[in-house]
């Protein structure tokens, strides 16, 4: 079974550097579309939500990019797969809590994936590492385009795709890009950054849309409008806005490194040290170090470990991810050990 | 980190950051409210999209003031889904497409607050005519033709029976 493929389960995608990729770890496209003649998933019964599901899936098997493509039936797998596809952003929160009929398509890349009677009927997403819309887009927009060719979508003139939420209607795209900002952060930069997003349509937040908390000094960038603006026009806007952070977070390492390069080399060495010799790592203690250790290697403090290793341990140290590489279920305490060795062993010289 | 207390407050403090101050790196742990007053962290607001908040406060204007004689805002129904304008602003989830045409007057302040304009400039749709995408339509809506008919639902066969003989007939031209 897929779930189980250690191809699958593995986080290579991330870890190839992408365009600007000490700042970005990964971009995410997705968009949304409703089968037309049916009611919005949450709204449809059982009988027609069999039908959407398997006109669905067809027309997603007649595409070039997911016609070898695993479909993973949500009741079919157990809680922990589910947390792991959640963790991936492979399915929505919402899928989680009701996974009745639906499934979802990923690639074997895992860079690719369509997400079947989500809030809306199909929810298209491609993921690339470092800051790449353009091509996510690209490749997002193909998909699109295969499916059109046996699915009639809801769509009017007026108002473009018609989605289950009135914030996704128009193109239904949602562009996001995931960016780690230490520098801004501790230079109280950040919020500075924050107000002048928000002024530009566009939302920033913590991972995982988890509400404000900010972990690790991860921030996720994204589009708030859909409706009114072109596809193009909402990924030059996300893409040149982005550049923009980028510069003022790389301003802001050259102002720290001048002011105080003890001060911050001391705690990069120091959050490197546990990193690489704590026997038990909660989650949250993890994010905590890697965050000044990532902060090290890119101002070229930290040659011993690799960005790639820092970005793939990233997404790898959440719980479902090392209770899959573990390949059984464990408790908080068996995990934190297992973070750590998990940890240990990547950062061994040899594995950078 | 538990139990440590805000550093200008006595709250408990939430969040630790670290900070520069004439050349030397300082922790400092606050609480939300401390650390949102001296810049540390972005209001709620700010942080993520207020969807709900959106979708359920902004017709609050509009209740005080009801037009006497027509349905309210809150019991207006979507004649294809039966979805009422209160279910969406409960949920955030609208019933189906013909809901953006039922509910429009009511949407549109909402597109107005959230969106960049009123009218789509993106990608267009050619609906498709091949028998994949029309058939599973088709189906569905005899489906409910048969149910309406079951339970004697007149008026619903009738325009049912209407949709499907156009669906019908798309498909064969
Ligand atoms: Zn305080
Ligand atoms: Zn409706």
């Amino acid at each position: 079974m897929i779930m189980d493929d250690p191809e699958f389960l593995s986080c290579g995608w991330l870890s190839n550097p992408g365009p600007n990729h000490e700042i970005v770890l990964s971009t995410r496209v997705r968009i949304a579309r409703n089968v037309k003649g049916f009611p919005f998933s949450h709204w449809a019964s059982t009988g027609e939500l069999a039908r959407l599901v398997s006109s669905c899936s067809a027309a997603v098997r007649k595409t070039s990019l997911l016609r070898d493509s695993e479909e993973i039936h949500l009741e079919e797998v157990n809680d922990l797969d589910l947390s792991f596809l959640r963790e991936r952003h492979q399915i929505s929160s919402e899928m989680v809590h009701s996974q009745n009929q639906r499934s979802v398509f990923v690639s074997n890349d895992q860079r690719v994936a369509a997400m079947v009677a989500e809030e809306d009927h199909l929810r298209l997403q491609v993921l690339q590492p470092g800051l790449d819309l353009k091509s996510a887009w690209g490749i997002c927009n193909t998909l699109d385009d295969e499916i059109s060719k046996h699915l009639s979508f809801a769509y009017c003139e007026r108002l473009g795709y018609l989605t289950a939420c009135p914030t996704n209607v128009g193109t239904g795209l949602r562009c996001s890009v995931m960016v780690h900002l230490p520098a801004l952060v501790m230079t109280r930069q950040i919020q500075k950054m924050i107000n002048a997003v928000s002024q530009l349509g566009m939302t920033v937040r913590g991972p995982s849309g988890e509400g404000s908390e900010i972990k690790g000094n991860l921030f996720q960038i994204s589009n708030q409008v859909t409706l009114g603006v072109t596809e193009d026009e909402i990924i030059e806007r996300l893409s040149n806005l982005t550049e923009q952070v980028i510069e003022m977070e790389a301003k802001a390492i050259s102002q720290l490194m001048d002011e105080a390069e003890e001060d911050i080399e001391d705690r990069v060495f120091r959050a490197y040290s546990i990193l690489t010799s704590a026997r038990k790592l909660n989650s949250k203690e993890t994010l905590e170090l890697l965050s000044p250790v990532r902060l090290g290697i890119r101002a070229g403090l930290l040659k011993e470990a690799s960005l790639n290793a820092i970005n793939e341990v990233f997404l790898c140290s959440r719980p479902a991810h090392l209770q899959k590489k573990a390949g059984r279920e464990m408790g908080e305490r068996e995990r934190d050990i297992f973070r750590a060795q998990f940890i240990r062993d990547r950062f061994k010289p040899s594995a950078c | 980190m538990n139990g440590k207390k805000c550093g200008t407050c006595t709250k408990p403090a939430k969040i630790h950051v670290t900070q520069i101050q004439d050349g030397q790196v300082m922790d400092v742990s606050l609480c939300p409210e401390c650390a949102q007053k001296y810049g540390f962290m972005a209001p709620i607001t700010e942080m993520s999209v207020p969807l709900n908040e959106i979708i359920s406060g902004f017709n609050a204007g509009e209740e005080a003031a009801p037009v006497s004689g027509l349905p309210s805002t809150e019991t207006k129904t979507c004649p294809a889904c039966s979805q009422t304008f209160r279910g969406f602003r409960d949920s955030g989830r609208l019933g189906c497409p013909a809901c953006y045409d039922a509910f429009e007057p009511e949407l549109e302040p909402l597109l107005r607050k959230v969106q960049m304009g009123m009218v789509h400039h993106g990608k267009t749709h050619v609906p498709q005519k091949d028998e994949t995408s029309l058939i599973p339509m088709i189906q569905q809506k005899k489906e409910d033709l048969r149910q309406a008919v079951a339970e004697e639902n007149f008026e619903v066969a009738a325009r049912l029976r209407d949709e499907v003989r156009n669906l019908e007939k798309e498909l064969n031209q």
